[in-house]
């Protein structure tokens, strides 16, 4: 009975040894957390950079996209038509001059607004209309060239597919499908207005579409900014703050542990995080962003984005030993993450082992969970979640375990 | 003389800091290889479909004859024949229970990005072919990204015209048959090249205004050199030589090593070098902008990214932007990845000579960066 208590009363000493500890970790943390905050006051230009400067940079897109500028541009095109030539049948060998669905295709370019009519050639009367029509595609003052076949309009009126040659200006990747989607909105007039039918009824309804007084533009845009701005930010926020820290091997001295200096790091600058998150959210809303899921989730998701970019930053400062060398790794890091993110080459194109590498990166995944929010309405709780927040626990660890063995001279 | 010896210390400075000499050589070497070995083919829009046939429900009206044959036709032209389309999944609804719950799964494949577009074959599909009357194809598609939604309907295009041809209801068609002009051919590394004029000019001007932009800011002596007769114009100007020579080495080796990695290029490589250091003199002057505005090195990070992320989303290559607006041309037009990436295009792809207002406009801002990093130098206060 008397062993029992004393047992008893020794892991209470115990306990209530720990929860002193405790507390006074805890107190230390808080001291350190606002030495932090100290710190970052005294660089008040870097402070304003990271706070002030992303809202800035939502505002001027807001400013710059509207839908004019993604949907309503017209192509420059030119037409040459060969309809009037003589077409001699290889079956009969019977000769025709049709062309009367010329005027008709001319209209429909016309009357499309995704393609503006600069010139027409009639190529019977011109016969170099196709080389100066080449020459004005070369120049660049023209994107599409739409070439009407000798037997344009003979091929109509026997029953068979009328083909129009659309030769586009393919230098530039991100126009070919839009001069494609003109090309087709004028064939689509030019069908309806001739009534040739039977055609195929081709009635589409959208999904998850922005609705009208939000702009399109602006939505999918922001969802790039968004998290290559929050991580890029984290990222370069905290590469210098512990090899910069010139009183580290002094704190060393005082009661105050590794892991506390460096958890007090980590909870002032997510606090900074947090804040430019907030600011962020409030910014874009304000901007005009339409958002189908909730804030609470496009919050988490900017969170978990940028905390991904602090841990990357914590860690190369852990391992790095002079701020040059943390330098060096964060342009190396942050040029292959940005390159590799899919925002540039899409990762379905890559190589099954670049696809691999690009997805351990944490900016592959901030896209497609950002997206999914604010157009879809998806919850933030998923894979790349998960992904995110795996990639930036093992990243912590890391960091804790480096930032625990270094050596300081004290 | 004197700038001389300014200029060979710099290079002493440059120097000694080899692990970022090294890294300014390695990291474009990499990303060429790496982006050389991507050969895939990527300018077909590859979409994703599912599909629900009704046609085996009954119709009636016009339709006295239940007809069912011509949706497995369409369904295996979709699945088997095309070039720019992909079958995730068909269901076949007989009744409107039926109808709801494949509806049901088709939105959350949908929702989840597995699929692009629904697509439904009405009851009276099979039917419309027989009766030569105009056949109706109903499709939902993902609103939310913005280049798919009239993307799809082209490419809808190609599995319909094939099924024309398949059930012979070729009359009255008409369609357009592109040619691409100046893209790359085939037998090259089409990712490589359509990406050069973007990644390139990203990786030079993302290492030199890196290379520059601690260049000032991070200089422990620069107080004390100007307790010497050095001017402050003569401190600059002797960080702009001695960056811009490691610039050109930089831009020479980017050169040869995207020359072996696949370059196609219509136009000339003279050219084409010089638009590099071009771009490379840009980025020096935006670092030294950037390492004389900041007061500590981290705010020199800091504005280093933040530049870096304009220059990417404002250069209207990767975001379309609206430059009608007043302004916004100039702003536009200040960043050098807005003449860059048509420089190069214009060089490899279309092999022109380069377009004489891009270079103004490119080599004006890397003017007005400098000048603005002198007179920011000029006016900043250093304690000796």
């Amino acid at each position: 009975m008397r062993l029992k208590k004393k047992s008893l009363r020794l892991n209470f000493e115990k306990f209530s040894y720990e929860i002193t500890n405790l507390k006074m970790s805890i107190l230390r943390i808080v001291k350190q957390v606002k030495k932090e905050f100290r710190l970052l006051w005294a660089d008040k230009f870097n402070i304003m950079l990271a706070i002030v400067m992303p809202p800035l940079i939502i505002v001027m897109l807001g400013f710059t996209m509207t839908d004019d500028s993604n949907q309503m541009q017209s192509i420059p095109c030119i037409v040459v038509s060969y309809d009037s030539n003589t077409f001699i049948n290889e079956n009969d060998l019977v000769e025709s001059k049709l062309d009367h669905y010329v005027i008709p295709y001319l209209n429909a370019v016309n009357k499309s607004d995704l393609l503006d009519l600069v010139r027409f050639y009639n190529a019977t009367e011109e016969i170099y209309a196709m080389e100066q029509a080449r020459n004005a595609l070369v120049s660049g003052s023209i994107k599409v060239i739409l070439s009407i076949p000798v037997a344009f309009t003979e091929m109509l009126e026997w029953g068979l597919p009328g083909l129009i040659d659309c030769i586009l200006d393919a230098s530039n990747i991100l126009y070919i499908q839009q001069s494609l989607n003109a090309v087709y909105d004028s064939i689509k007039i030019f069908i309806n207005d001739t009534n040739l039918t039977p055609q195929f009824e081709v009635h589409g309804f959208e999904e998850f579409t922005i609705p009208e007084g939000y702009s399109s533009s602006f939505n999918s845009s922001i969802v790039m900014a968004l998290s290559f701005m929050v991580f890029g930010i984290a990222f370069v926020l905290s590469i210098l703050v512990i090899v910069q820290e010139k009183p580290i091997a002094r704190l060393l001295l005082t009661p105050l542990k590794r892991s506390e200096i460096l958890t007090s790091k980590y909870i002032a600058y997510m606090l900074v995080l947090l804040l430019q998150v907030t600011l962020l959210v409030i910014t874009s809303l304000s901007m005009g962003l339409y958002l189908a899921g909730s804030i609470l989730d496009l919050f988490i998701a900017l969170f978990i984005i940028g905390f991904s970019g602090l841990a990357l930053g914590v860690f190369i400062s852990s391992q790095s030993k002079t701020k040059t060398q943390a330098n060096q790794l964060f342009l190396a890091a942050y040029l292959v993450i940005i390159l590799l993110s899919g925002i540039f080459i899409p990762i379905e194109n890559m190589p099954s082992f670049l696809q691999f590498f690009a997805y351990i990166l944490p900016l592959s995944h901030g896209d497609p969970m950002i997206r999914g929010i604010i157009t879809k309405g998806q919850p933030v709780i998923g894979m790349h979640f998960f992904w995110l927040f795996i990639i930036s626990l093992i990243l912590v660890i890391i960091s804790f375990v480096i930032f625990r063995r270094r050596k300081y001279e004290v | 003389m004197y700038l001389g010896g300014l200029v060979r210390k710099e290079f002493g400075r440059i120097r000694s800091d080899k692990r970022t000499l090294l890294l300014l050589f390695v990291i474009p070497i990499i990303l060429i290889v790496v982006f050389g070995l991507t050969t895939g083919v990527g300018i077909t829009k590859f979409f994703s479909s599912a599909i629900i046939t009704c046609d085996d429900m009954p119709t009636y009206d016009d339709f006295p004859n239940n007809s069912s044959k011509y949706d497995d036709t369409f369904i295996s032209i979709m699945q088997y024949n095309t070039s720019s389309w992909d079958l995730y999944r068909y269901y076949n609804a007989t009744n409107s229970e039926e109808f709801d719950n494949a509806y049901h799964n088709c939105y959350n494949f949908l929702k989840n990005g597995d699929i692009h577009i629904i697509i439904i074959l009405p009851a009276n599909f099979s039917e419309s072919v027989e009766n030569k009357i105009s056949p109706v194809l109903i499709y939902y598609i993902d609103g939310s990204d913005l280049a798919a939604i009239t993307a799809i309907e082209v490419a809808i295009q190609e599995p319909i015209a094939l099924f024309r041809a398949e059930t012979d209801m070729i009359a009255n068609f008409t369609m357009m048959v592109p040619y691409l002009e100046f893209d790359v051919p085939f037998w090259e590394s089409a990712i490589l090249n359509y990406a050069i004029p973007l990644i390139l000019p990203i990786i030079i001007l993302g290492t030199t205004i890196n290379l520059t932009s601690l260049s000032i800011v991070a200089e422990g002596p620069l107080p004390r050199m100007l307790v010497t007769p050095t001017a402050k114009r003569e401190i600059i100007l002797s960080k702009l030589i001695a960056n811009s020579v490691i610039m050109m080495l930089q831009s020479t080796e980017i050169f040869i090593m995207i020359s072996f990695f696949g370059l196609y290029s219509l136009g000339s490589l003279f050219y084409f070098f010089l638009v590099l250091l071009m771009i490379g003199f840009c980025g020096i002057c935006i670092g030294l902008f950037i390492s004389t505005l900041s007061p500590t090195e981290q705010s020199a990070n800091q504005m280093y990214l933040i530049m870096f992320i304009m220059i990417i989303l404002f250069s209207g290559s990767v975001l379309p932007l609206n430059a009608d607006l007043q302004g916004v041309q100039i702003f536009i037009n200040l960043l050098p990845l807005s003449n860059a990436v048509p420089l190069i295009t214009d060089i490899t792809l279309k092999g022109l000579f380069p377009n004489l207002e891009n270079l103004f406009w490119l080599n004006l801002s890397s003017l007005i960066y400098i000048i603005l990093a002198y007179i920011i130098y000029m006016f900043k206060k250093l304690e000796v």
